[in-house]
């Protein structure tokens, strides 16, 4: 027979509990595609629910860019009502300034951004809670991710007010 | 049956046409303004018919950094002998991209340069971020190598005006509401040059501001942009020119004079890196004599030194020599002079001007 201490006993427990505990996390998330949602900008949307509750909203986004499309992923969490995280997955604007829209220090000025004000692009420096400073020298580019921004906010919104319903 | 052949031709000629006029559009135009009051558009396949210039070359930006191709084009001196003119009848031109991004090409650049409008690059067509043409100047910076032209702008000569005004950019800000200005991923702060215009009453008659930077680069840049633009006084590159609606490459680092009509806009903190320092007494700094040179100071028997609140005192050429300016806590513009007495020994100096 093996010999298995208190100590072990424990563990053994602790790890049991967490494996049922994050089985059941895993199962009570749901993701459910809002086609009835999507139009030429928001190309893909998907409802994340947990425990049958809608908790987050993930919007694939495609806006006119400098030179072509630019393609992100919208995260906004329905309790808080904030962007929670925003992905440039596609960008072929010119040299230089297309990086820079993908940059980390450039999409962190949209994050926490409250998805029940539009947001307004500017050139300077922020005044406002929903002010977004351009990159310098591309403000066209810069003017695209927010015009993303905000039609995930808008729809964001509209999804939210018919599940109200 | 000769209605059937005539129609097949006639679609064929048609078709002929169709794709020759998809090339063209597809190798596509600029544009030459203001050329006598004429906008000329010129379609790449005109180029292409002009003698034909392959050149090995090596771009160097403004960081130093270097870039080796081999291009084909056609010589913008040819390209005006076929319009009828030459190089010498422009004067000075400007040079705008797709993305807005402009550059004056000064005369002596315009006149003396080998100037390649470049249809090929290292055997390959251009792309399409870089078509129709890319500007190559041999022999000068990258900044001139536009890609994506649309336009040349002609424009009338660059007129010198002799400078009478030297302003110290450390006192004259000190006088500006700064602003935070968010420049990529720092936040640092900048001053509106349509305030430091209007604060020091600055005027010119002139179409072009010139910049130069403490690495001995020269630009100029159109009045109107400078207006709307921003000096950033902190943070990396400064004192930097900088305006929200221009493209980067147009900025311009480390400014240590801005020449705006007849004033000479100074950093000292600039002039103290480039320039050999002097010492009087115990202090340390540029010669008086030496930066109102380098500034190209109107030549006077005697200058006004005027601080920020208005003190001021007159010193003969002579006493230049004898004078320096430095910088005490970091932003303190001062003068002393070995030879006179403490009364002209100006704190936070504004400006100095030739007196005739």
């Amino acid at each position: 027979m093996i010999f298995i201490n208190k100590l072990t006993r424990k563990v053994l427990l602790i790890t049991l509990i967490f494996i049922l505990f994050f089985s059941f996390q895993i199962k009570s998330k749901e993701v459910v595609r809002l086609k009835e949602y999507e139009n030429n900008n928001i190309e893909r949307i998907f409802l994340i629910q947990n425990n049958e509750k809608p908790f987050s909203i993930v919007q694939k986004i495609s806006v006119k860019g400098y030179k072509d499309n630019i393609t992100m992923y919208l995260h906004t969490s329905v309790k808080e009502e904030k962007l929670t995280n925003i992905n440039i997955v596609y960008q072929d604007e010119t040299d230089h300034y297309g990086d820079y829209i993908s940059k980390k220090w450039f999409l962190d000025r949209f994050k926490g951004k409250n998805i029940n004000v539009n947001l307004h692009l500017v050139k300077v420096s922020p005044k406002n809670t929903n002010d977004v400073v351009a990159v310098t020298g591309a403000t066209i580019s810069s003017r695209a991710v927010l015009d993303g921004v905000n039609f995930g906010f808008d729809n964001h919104k509209r999804i939210i007010a018919d599940l109200e319903k | 049956m000769k209605k059937i052949t005539f129609l097949l031709i006639f679609t064929l000629l048609i078709g002929l046409i169709s794709f020759n006029t998809v090339a063209l559009a597809e190798d596509g135009e600029f544009v030459i303004s203001n050329l006598e009051e004429n906008d000329i558009t010129i379609e790449v396949e005109k180029l292409k018919e002009l003698p034909v210039v392959t050149k090995d070359v090596t771009s160097v930006d403004s960081g130093g950094n270097e870039d080796n191709y081999t291009v084909k084009g056609a010589l913008f001196s040819d390209l005006l002998d076929s319009l009828g003119y030459t190089k010498s009848d422009l004067k000075a031109v400007n040079l705008v991209a797709g993305d807005g991004y402009s550059i004056e090409l000064p005369e002596n650049v315009l006149v003396n340069r080998q100037i390649i409008l470049a249809y090929e690059i290292d055997g390959e067509p251009l792309g399409e971020k870089v078509k129709p043409v890319r500007v190559i100047i041999p022999e000068e910076r990258a900044m001139y190598w536009i890609k994506n032209l649309t336009t040349i702008n002609v424009v009338d000569m660059v007129k010198s005006v002799e400078i009478d005004s030297l302003v110290l950019m450390e006192t004259a800000f000190g006088q500006l509401e700064k602003v935070d200005y968010t420049y990529y991923e720092s936040t640092d702060q900048a001053v509106g040059i349509s305030n430091l215009i209007e604060k020091f009453e600055l005027t010119t008659n002139s179409r072009t501001v010139s910049f130069t930077a403490a690495d001995g680069f020269e630009k100029d840049e159109q009045v109107d942009i400078f207006k709307d633009g921003y000096i950033k006084i902190t943070g990396d590159n400064a004192p930097l020119f900088i305006s929200p609606d221009i493209p980067k490459g147009m900025h311009v680092k480390d400014l240590l004079f801005v020449n705006y009509g007849s004033t000479s806009v100074c950093s000292l903190t600039e002039a103290l890196n480039v320039y050999e320092k002097s010492s009087v007494e115990d202090m340390t700094g540029i010669s008086l004599k030496k930066l109102v040179e380098e500034a190209g100071l109107k030549s006077a028997d005697k200058y006004m030194l005027t601080a920020s609140d208005g003190y001021s005192v007159e010193v003969s050429s002579s006493d230049l020599e004898n004078g320096i300016l430095y910088l005490e806590d970091g932003d303190v513009v001062r003068t002393t002079f070995s030879n006179l007495s403490k009364k002209f020994w100006v704190k936070n100096l504004l400006k100095i001007e030739s007196i005739m």
